[in-house]
């Protein structure tokens, strides 16, 4: 009992505290002397703001300033403050009416506002003269992944956003660089090495690329850029791996081999759920009657057949040792692909001149025993070897467009030169916002589900390979799609006589193919489906249909802003009349006045 | 109307413009001088001139492009339209001192006479200014925001040059007198060239006049465009507004009304009756000045900064006159008057920075009663804070001459609560009805706009004042030093935005130099503020 009375006690002066607490955060957020630095608050950083809007322009004030959540924050304070001001004086007499409704006009005027901010919308729509549209730009940015939006705010700081899922799509984002410039991003491909083959049959020039390129197989030879030339009988140079053991590599998606498996002793592996079978081994695979087999001995293309299977689900995979490209399904199998090492010889695979041919690849074939090899020297120096029938035959120094004779048919070969290989794309670079010009544009960093890293800038859009999937990828201000369209029949430009200078222009549209034309112009906006357009501006070009630019506005707070507005007006009104000494002195003294 | 202009010249005491030295070597300023005067007898002034988008008389064409050139409406005591036309008729135009080169920068760039300056012409093309001046255009063709003050200068003195050659080459007045862009039917620069050599050589008065009057008779039965046809008729009301300067009028009548105030032997026979009688003259002065404009441009006056600082003086005006009403306190009067004479004064005599063309304006600014209404009601708030900003620097400057009283300090608080009151009322109503506007015009009710967030931050000001009156921090004294300072958040959202941040859509009102006004007025506000607190800190150490 004692216990409880205890209990009883405590909570009691709990609540007393707490009563007490409640009272004092009121008196607090009720009182004149938060609301003067609340004032002057607002008041710097409204200035400030206007400093940044000189500086560059109201964008970045906007981001800067008025529209960061702490700033936002002041405002609500302030509101809740103008309440509770309100508030605290109850109850309420006669004198507190002026205070009372100019108080209540300023809560009504900020609470219009804020749903204004929240469900309001503000954009712009440009369309041609006899054309229409139903697109209406907004300024906030989005991120469109076929016919999905992501929004992706624009920020003022470089940021990571890849814990922002794109859900449907297997995409991550990446990086977000707040203010890009273009630049064009040269990557070396390594030495491009130019030469001409002449005989009576043609006349072909031909490039050698030390890293993508580095062998051409034509007519009777082959021609090889190598780093090495050894006067040998043997050209090719056979890479003998070290021998290893006989062994299957299980990679996940990412490409990073998770599990290796020795297949000299055991036929059949398990990787949690996922079992795998060898049904065969090849040493030297050959395609026949499009079936694989066992063939010739002497050449070497180690290939496994392998059956995974994950519940009931069964699947066939070949693995080519020489070809770790080839499957038969490159999404993977329950997540997983394959590759493996034998302890056969490994040979650097035979040349390819086109990309993979379809189906099995062809594997084998005769070596090419006529070869020309070359060797960069110097600058624009090469040095050439030629083996007839895998036998050497000459070696020669050539400098840019000498002449070379070759044993067979009267080949004539000419080394033409060596040029960097270069290849360019666009990448962003970060930019520094310039004064008093436009903002930069931002970019998103988008990684496609193989590992691609893609940039998209502001306001554009691309397809991208996402798997075996094409995907239209836009990023930029959010695209509102109107239920109904604005047909442009005509734009009109009037100027004050003799200038250029603009006086009035127009607009007659037509709204979702009525046949009443609508006018729109300045200070005459067109009110549609909870739309209103405003005619905001236009571009006029030579040999070009007109572009009127419309601003599309719907605001839900309009209402309680002009109410506000009204009510606060009025409020002001009658207060100063309330507190004028006249007044006063015939209502008897009543507290002083603001 | 010379003789109103000479008797005008005797009171610009206040005037910022100094006396030039004489411009011209004498022999060319002679001969020039000369045909002026003969000209001076046509009477061409309201003759239509289309320029910028309207019809102006040749009275108000010549006033803004010798302003532009010279720095001056005229010279040599010439009237504007007789300096002009004799500039077209003067052989060598080339050697007379007229090109005003206002920057100090550009004169020592260009290894120009430091302490003039006028320049000829031929001076002018012996530097380098065309090449100097290339980069200047490259960058205003790219981004205009981005020239330095120097570019600036250097582009306007290309153009004033350029100016100076098509007024010697007669292009400036056949344009002009093309009313639209088909030929017309009768050569009108042709009848008009011919006159001018005709004037120059004889005198026989009569002819003169006939030639004159068919010159008008010519244009008035030119087929114009229905906008150039009103305007036609308003030719003679213009050049009428344009002589008879009435805002000028009334700050000279302030002016001498509030000396009338200050000296106690003058004050003493003025009765009450007669002080309001003197009250309203120059008020009408004004309310005649701004129909007049008003009629003319078809505008409300409140389109360009010359519109909104005579309105303010208005509003001044009308404060002070219901003050006097209200409190019948002849120093508050005489305080105000002084205040709307200097302000008036002002006005007038930097057209380079304040123009008061009435050019017409911005095609989203045309035709809309909110517009009117919104400025009209923020600027005239803007009088009521001025009353309270003279007020406290009038106590500041009589403290610091200890010359306050705690009975007056009580009474020009009051005063100043009341005015600050009335301007929070005012300006609070005029942002509103600007968003009205805005969401009228452009479908936002509020953009976060400099001009307009300007307007908000003087109210903030002001508002913090009042609550913090009202909670006991702000005792008379202080709130009359304090209202002087808020004061420059209200020059700020009234100059600063154009002529310092200039940006935004408000940037209407942007001209050369007036970065240094609104500079000079914050540096002499604050300099005052320096001495007050440097004399309280003494006065505490004693």
């Amino acid at each position: 009992m004692a216990y409880a009375r205890v209990k009883i006690i405590k909570l009691k002066k709990m609540m007393c505290l707490m009563k007490d607490v409640l009272k004092k955060l009121f008196k607090f957020l009720s009182s004149v002397k938060l609301a003067i630095p609340i004032m002057l608050i607002l008041l710097v950083c409204s200035v400030i703001g206007t400093l940044y809007e000189s500086q560059f322009n109201a964008e970045y004030a906007a981001l800067k300033v008025y529209k960061t959540p702490w700033f936002l924050a002041i405002l609500l304070l302030l509101w809740i403050n103008i309440l509770f001001a309100a508030l605290s004086r109850l109850p309420w007499k006669k004198r507190h009416i002026g205070f009372l409704i100019t108080h209540l006009g300023m809560l009504t005027l900020l609470f219009g506002s804020f749903l204004t901010m929240i469900w309001g919308i503000d954009g712009s729509m440009q369309v041609y003269e006899g054309d229409q549209s139903n697109l209406v730009f907004l300024s906030q940015n989005v991120l469109e992944v076929d016919g999905q939006q992501f929004p992706i705010k624009r920020s003022l700081d470089k940021e990571y956003l890849g814990d922002l899922s794109i859900s449907p799509v297997q995409m991550r984002l990446g990086e977000y660089l707040p203010f890009v410039e273009t630049a064009e991003q040269r990557f070396s491909r390594g030495l491009n090495l130019n030469f001409r083959l002449k005989s009576q049959f043609f006349d072909v020039t031909q490039t050698l690329n030390s890293e993508m390129n580095k062998e051409l197989k034509m007519g009777p030879a082959s021609f090889k850029l190598v780093d090495e030339i050894q006067d040998s009988n043997e050209s090719v140079k056979v890479v003998k791996n070290k021998i290893t053991k006989d062994q299957l590599f299980v990679k996940n998606a990412e490409g990073n081999i998770v599990q290796k498996f020795d297949f000299s002793k055991k036929r059949t592996f398990k990787i949690k759920d996922v079992s795998i079978k060898i049904k065969n081994y090849f040493k030297n695979a050959i395609i026949v009657n499009n079936k694989i087999e066992e063939g010739d001995e002497g050449n070497i293309n180690p290939v496994l057949e392998l059956e995974i299977s994950r519940g009931k689900e069964s699947l066939r995979e070949i693995v080519y040792q020489n070809i770790p490209e080839f499957s038969l399904n490159p999404n993977g199998f329950f997540g997983y692909t394959f590759a493996f090492e034998s302890n056969l010889s490994s040979v650097t695979p035979p040349p390819m001149t086109s990309g993979m041919p379809a189906g099995h690849p062809q594997i084998g074939g005769a070596r090419a025993s006529n070869e020309v090899l070359f060797k960069v020297v110097a600058n624009n120096q090469i040095e050439v070897a030629l083996f007839k029938n895998g036998s050497f035959v000459e070696k020669k120094r050539l400098n840019s467009n000498d002449v070379f004779q070759t044993p067979w048919m009267g080949m004539e070969l000419t080394f033409l030169g060596l040029e960097e290989a270069a290849h360019s794309n666009n990448v962003p670079k970060m930019a520094i916002p310039k004064e008093k010009s436009d903002l930069p544009p931002s970019a998103l960093e988008i990684i496609t589900e193989d590992g691609v890293r893609h940039w998209l800038f502001e306001n554009s859009e691309q397809y991208l390979l996402n798997g075996d999937q094409q995907l239209l990828v836009y990023y930029g201000k959010q695209r509102l799609k109107l239920p109904f369209d604005i047909q442009l029949e005509k734009f009109e430009k009037k100027d004050y006589p003799g200038s250029q200078q603009a006086m009035n222009y127009k607009s007659y549209v037509k709204v979702n193919g009525s046949l009443k034309v609508d006018e729109i112009y300045m200070n005459e906006p067109l009110k549609y489906g909870g739309y209103t357009f405003y005619q905001s501006s236009y571009q006029i070009q030579p040999n070009a249909p007109a572009l009127s630019i419309f601003s599309v506005n719907k605001d839900p707070g309009r209402v309680l802003k002009y109410l506000g507005s009204l009510i606060l007006c009025a409020g002001i009104i009658i207060f100063t009349i309330q507190h004028s000494r006249r007044f006063r002195q015939k209502n008897v003294n009543e507290g002083t006045p603001l | 109307m010379k003789i109103t202009d000479s008797w005008l010249k005797l009171f610009f005491v206040f005037s910022l413009i100094t006396s030039s030295p004489i411009v011209a070597d004498d022999s060319f300023h002679n001969e020039f001088n000369s045909i002026g005067k003969k000209l001076e007898s046509l009477h061409l002034e309201s003759l239509p001139i289309k320029d910028n988008g309207r019809l102006k008389p040749l009275d108000t064409f010549a006033r803004e492009t010798n302003l532009f050139v010279t720095g001056k409406k005229s010279l040599f005591g010439l009237s504007a339209s007789s300096f002009f036309l004799a500039l077209h008729k003067y052989p060598n135009i080339s050697s007379l001192r007229i090109i005003n080169i206002r920057d100090t920068h550009l004169r020592e760039s260009l290894n120009l006479e430091k302490g003039r300056t006028l320049f000829s012409l031929n001076e002018i093309e012996k530097t380098n200014i065309q090449q100097l001046a290339m980069p200047a255009f490259e960058v205003e063709q790219k981004n205009k925001k981005l020239l330095t003050p120097l570019q600036t200068s250097q582009i306007e003195l290309v153009h004033q040059t350029s100016v100076v050659r098509s007024i010697g080459s007669g292009d400036v007045l056949t344009q002009g007198l093309i009313y639209d862009d088909f030929p017309s039917d009768h050569y009108l620069p042709e009848s008009l060239e011919g006159l001018l050599s005709l004037a120059q050589f004889n005198n026989n008065e009569s002819v003169m006049n006939s030639m004159t009057k068919e010159i008008h008779q010519t244009v008035l039965n030119q087929k114009m465009n229905p906008e150039f046809e009103i305007q036609r008729t308003k030719m003679g009301i213009e050049v009428f507004y344009n002589q008879w300067n009435f805002f000028l009028f009334a700050g000279l009548f302030y002016l001498l009304l509030s000396f009338a105030l200050f000296l106690p032997y003058v004050e003493k026979k003025l009765s009450d009756r007669t002080i309001v009688t003197l009250l309203t003259i120059p008020l009408l002065f004004l309310i005649t000045g701004f129909s007049l404009r008003v009629y003319i441009t078809d505008f409300p006056p409140v389109t360009n900064m010359y519109g909104t600082m005579v309105w303010v003086s208005f509003g001044i005006s009308l404060f002070s006159y219901i003050f006097y009403f209200l409190y019948k306190d002849r120093s508050i009067l005489g305080i105000m008057s002084l205040g709307i004479a200097l302000l008036l004064l002002l006005t007038d005599n930097i057209p380079l920075i304040i123009s008061p063309s009435m050019d017409p304006i911005m095609a989203v600014l045309r035709s809309s009663y909110w517009l009117t209404i919104h400025v009209l009601t923020v600027t005239i708030s803007y009088a009521a804070f001025s009353m309270a900003m003279i007020l406290g620097n009038v106590i500041i400057v009589k403290s610091l001459l200890n010359k306050v009283n705690d009975e007056e300090v009580k009474r020009f608080s009051h005063y100043a609560y009341r005015s600050i009151q009335l301007g929070v009322l005012l300006l609070t109503a005029g942002i509103i009805l600007g968003g009205v506007w805005a969401d009228y015009s452009w479908g936002r009710f509020w953009g976060w706009d400099p001009k307009e967030t300007w307007a908000l931050i003087a109210d903030l000001g002001f508002l913090a004042l009042l609550h913090g009156r009202y909670v006991g921090w702000i005792r008379p004294m202080r709130l009359l030093v304090l209202a002087p300072l808020t004061y420059l958040l209200v020059i700020m959202a009234w100059f600063g935005v154009n002529f310092v941040l200039s940006a935004g859509l408000h940037s209407y009102g942007f001209s050369s130099g007036g970065t240094f006004m609104v500079v000079t007025v914050i540096a002499v506000q604050l300099l005052l503020y320096a001495a007050y607190s440097s004399k309280l800190v003494l006065h505490s150490k004693k």
